[in-house]
């Protein structure tokens, strides 16, 4: 590749079969941009249709885009796309993570790493600047990530950035994670590198990333953005609480920072204070996240807020609390958000306090975080508790658990809300022992195994979003046809935020409004929360370009739990932010002109390219039927109350129907089946898929 | 004679502008006290110059039920200076339901209860039972009503901006429902 600024240029593959490593040229990826583009790019051409996540014939992509280690804010994320094993039909899906270790592999000089076939023996990738080579991980093997990552590190440095499996992915326990920096985890594929016999990457890079423009100008872009544009997690731009410099606060808010809150547990406590938008120095103090995650009680026990390589937030809540050396683990911790929360999930009977008043949310959740971290255990955005919930009150368990085993769990534990019930629990699921590790499984097939009820499925208590065993997330609780529109076009949860950052930026519904009626042509692509009305147009086009985004995010690679930067903190801007922020960054540090029109047509080429993936290993265009479909809850919820009336969020079953022919429509795929249309792969420049589709016999 | 004019406007508005930096309201007495020691005269005359003059543009004037206040927009919102006014006014009931009324209306949403333990409002436990008791009671505010979340917490709103079935739906997401999301 012509150096241009961005791209490192090149893609490393490793062959684990016959252990050859081999260079290519980032070129032949370029309409993809990088991270995710390139992983479905790989799938698509290379990975036969019917291939299972655990099969030697998958690949594994890690991927990086062009603004990842270039210092443009929240753009340390790491795309790893492969065949996701909890899916029914092992459809492709993407994990992702944060942390440095995609800032370190451009600095290494790669902008993706595809790792294909299966060693015989365990290995780890050694990577440094251009020196490739796989060691032996015998040593390491069946350790832990917190120790996997320490002796990895004691080999080639301790500023390497090493991302690792534990026993979960080891022993190809579906749900499981891999992770670097030991705390930032991408779930789901753990297992696929565990099949491959691969325990770890490990990189060290001592280059830079090429910025076409001069620094002066990047450093300005990056001003403006810290200036102006950014808020805080989530792209919330109001205060939890009630400032003076502020017009508006909410109380979901993760703009947490006030006088009198502190990082309680640094050497000496700092106040996070309060932080209005123009001291750039003060964005890292905004986002006092300990406390929301893990209570009140936190406080005390913060060292600081941390996060990921380049972002000013720092959303990752690092504490050390001396009372988890009781149960036999580290007394440091770190995670965020469902890092916390979904390992928790498991304690189905609450949590007591532990240790003093007020520690029962805080206890429950940084031991199940430090154990899931450590087996590299993950959570299926916290479904795992649910698949549990339902199998112990329904008494599934003890018809299923051989009574020997079912004795040997320490139901006591459970029941007294006692965190130490975790230990036990999440052994059993990365060791696979005996039959209640089948919750690790995942929800589709622990529910085939156990045999779980409709009203499992389609029951609101758990949150079941579709019947290929994922849950929601920002669904329809979230922009009402808009979040359930999203939640239906992937393979697992998810992970899109483009929509829920704006809708819960804490600003009022008349500038929400205003907003909306700019960016996507009419205020009503936005409802009230819980108060919605029937489908137009114009959530199509939000939803579309919710999506769009999400992919570009995970290609460029930035972070979609702060991007898009649509709204701002800023009362002198009228609260606007700036949706062509990507494209101004892409175009300094590539040097060519990139409209923000540009990269909307290059997420959509990636989207639809994650369409074609699904038709093909799904072996159906009717994807209307068979993969976009809600459990009956979402339409069933609150029967005492009609759709569209205040106080409810529930869909309508025939308005969901129109929603996914807008949708369909609006992306340019078959109106009746929602598969891509060979005229739709053909503008995207995707003529080799549709090839392929069409040899198939997969085109509409 | 003109630079001294300028100067007692300089003066003037400094005065607001420090006292907002203190998260502090301006009334008029405070300009007769030391150190401005203004008479009522001379105060209409600067107060009617710095309202003509773009240099001081941020220097804002708002009213609470017995006394008008100063406020500096570079380090105050009207928002935050309506709620410090509320609070000078020393009638609760009033301050929690207009509080309530405007939340209602523009996000919409229910309002915590324990958004009044926070600055600038800073209630006790039992400040707050009191005056949800005393709302319920007069006529006035018959439309503050109060729900609950799942977990027990305490939530206001007002019937004139949002159904009570809407308010509840909120109340538990709020409350509940969007912690189990990130």
């Amino acid at each position: 590749m012509t150096k241009v600024g961005g791209w490192t240029g090149k893609i490393l593959r490793v062959n684990l079969t016959n252990g050859k490593i081999s260079t290519e040229d980032t070129i032949k990826y370029k309409d993809f941009i990088g991270g995710m583009g390139i992983g479905y790019k790989v799938m698509f051409d290379e990975v036969p249709a019917g291939t299972k996540a655990f099969d030697e014939n998958n690949k594994i992509i890690f991927g990086a885009g062009p603004l990842t280690g270039s210092g443009a804010p929240c753009s340390s994320r790491t795309n790893i796309t492969s065949l996701l094993p909890s899916n029914p039909y092992n459809a492709v899906s993407d994990s992702h993570m944060g942390g440095n270790f995609a800032a370190m592999m451009k600095y290494a000089g790669w902008d993706a790493i595809i790792v294909e076939g299966a060693s015989s023996k365990p290995v780890w990738l050694r990577i440094e600047d251009d020196q490739v080579s796989l060691e032996d991980a015998s040593a390491v093997w069946g350790q832990g990530i917190f120790k996997s990552t320490a002796e990895i590190a004691s080999i080639i440095g301790n500023e390497a950035s090493i991302a690792a499996i534990g026993q979960a992915g080891e022993n190809m326990v579906n749900l499981s994670v891999i992770m670097n920096g030991t705390s930032h985890s991408a779930g789901g594929h753990g297992g696929v590198l565990g099949s491959k016999k691969l325990k770890a990457i490990a990189i060290k890079g001592t280059g830079a990333v090429h910025i076409a423009a001069h620094k002066y100008e990047l450093l300005k872009l990056n001003e403006y953005m810290m200036k102006e544009i950014i808020g805080a997690n989530n792209q919330h731009v109001v205060p939890r609480t009630p400032q003076p410099w502020a017009e508006y606060h909410n109380s979901g808010s993760r703009w947490l920072s006030r006088k009198g809150l502190y990082w309680g547990g640094a050497e000496t406590p700092i106040e996070t204070g309060e932080n209005p938008p123009g001291d750039m120095k003060k964005v890292g103090f905004r986002t006092m996240k300990a406390v929301m995650d893990l209570g009140p009680v936190a406080e005390k026990y913060t060292i600081r807020m941390g996060g990921c390589q380049s972002c000013p937030i720092r959303c990752h809540s690092q504490l050390k609390v001396p009372h988890l050396e009781k149960y036999g683990l580290s007394p440091y911790v770190s995670n965020t958000c469902v890092g916390f929360s979904g390992p928790n999930g498991v304690m189905i009977k609450g949590v007591t306090d532990q240790f003093e008043e007020g520690d029962k949310s805080m206890m429950g959740k940084i031991v199940g975080a430090q154990l899931t971290d450590d087996y590299g255990v993950w959570c299926n955005y916290g479904l795992i508790g649910k698949d549990f919930k339902y199998a112990y009150n329904t008494g599934i368990l003890k018809k299923v658990l051989p009574k020997e085993e079912y004795e040997s769990i320490p139901w006591d534990k459970l029941e007294a809300g006692d965190p130490a019930f975790l230990l036990d629990f999440y052994r059993r699921i990365a060791f696979k022992e005996g039959e209640l590790s089948h919750l690790g499984d995942g929800t589709y097939w622990i529910a085939q195994r156990w045999n779980y009820g409709d009203d499992f499925w389609h029951g609101n208590d758990y949150g079941v979003w579709s019947p290929l065993g994922f849950p929601k997330h920002h669904a329809n609780e979230s922009g009402s046809q808009v979040g359930a529109l999203i939640s239906c076009m992937f393979n697992r949860d998810a992970q899109c935020h483009s929509h829920m950052n704006f809708i819960g930026s804490g600003l009022p519904i008349a500038i929400q409004k205003e907003i909306a009626a700019e960016v996507w042509g009419s205020p009503d692509a936005i409802d009230e929360p819980a108060n919605y009305t029937p489908m137009n147009e114009y959530k199509a086009k939000f939803a579309k370009w919710s999506i769009i985004r999400n992919c570009l995010h995970d290609s460029l690679t930035l972070c979609n739990w702060m991007w898009p930067m649509t709204v701002s903190p800023v009362m002198a801007r009228n609260y606007r932010g700036d949706t062509a922020l990507e494209a101004k960054f892409l175009s300094l540090i590539t040097g060519e002109q990139i409209s923000e029109e540009d990269l909307d047509l290059a997420g959509e080429r990636i989207f639809t390219l994650h369409r074609a993936l699904t038709v093909k290993q799904m072996g159906t265009i009717d994807m209307r039927t068979k993969h976009d479909v809600m459990n009956d809850w979402v339409y069933d919820v609150d029967p005492d109350k009609k759709a569209f009336t205040p106080g409810t969020i529930k869909m309508d079953r025939n308005d969901m129907q129109i929603a996914l022919t807008m949708f369909y429509k609006e992306m340019g795929w078959d109106e009746k089946t929602g598969a891509p249309t060979k005229e739709t792969l053909i503008r995207l420049g995707l003529q080799d898929v549709a090839n392929e589709l069409e040899s198939l016999k997969l085109l509409p | 004679m003109e630079k001294d004019k300028k100067d007692k406007l300089m003066v003037t508005a400094d005065f607001v502008r420090k006292a907002s930096m203190e998260v502090r309201l301006v009334k008029p007495d405070d300009f007769f006290a030391e150190p401005i020691s203004m008479d009522q005269e001379q105060l209409l005359d600067i107060l009617e110059q710095v309202f003509n003059n773009p240099d001081f543009a941020d220097i804002k004037t708002i009213h609470g039920s017995e006394s008008q206040y100063f406020y500096s927009s570079n380090h105050m919102t009207e928002s935050y200076a309506k709620m410090l006014v509320r609070i000078e006014d020393k009638d609760l009931l009033k301050m929690v339901a207009e509080t309530v009324r405007h939340e209602s209306k523009i996000y919409p949403r229910p309002t915590d209860g324990k958004l009044f333990s926070t600055s600038p409002f800073s209630f006790n436990a039992e400040q707050l039972d009191d005056v949800v008791s005393q709302l319920k009671n007069q006529e006035n505010y018959q439309d503050i009503q109060e729900t609950r979340a799942s977990n027990g917490a305490m939530y206001l709103y007002s019937n004139r901006f949002m159904t009570r079935e809407h308010a509840i739906a909120l109340t538990e997401w709020i409350e509940v429902l969007q912690h189990e999301t990130s």
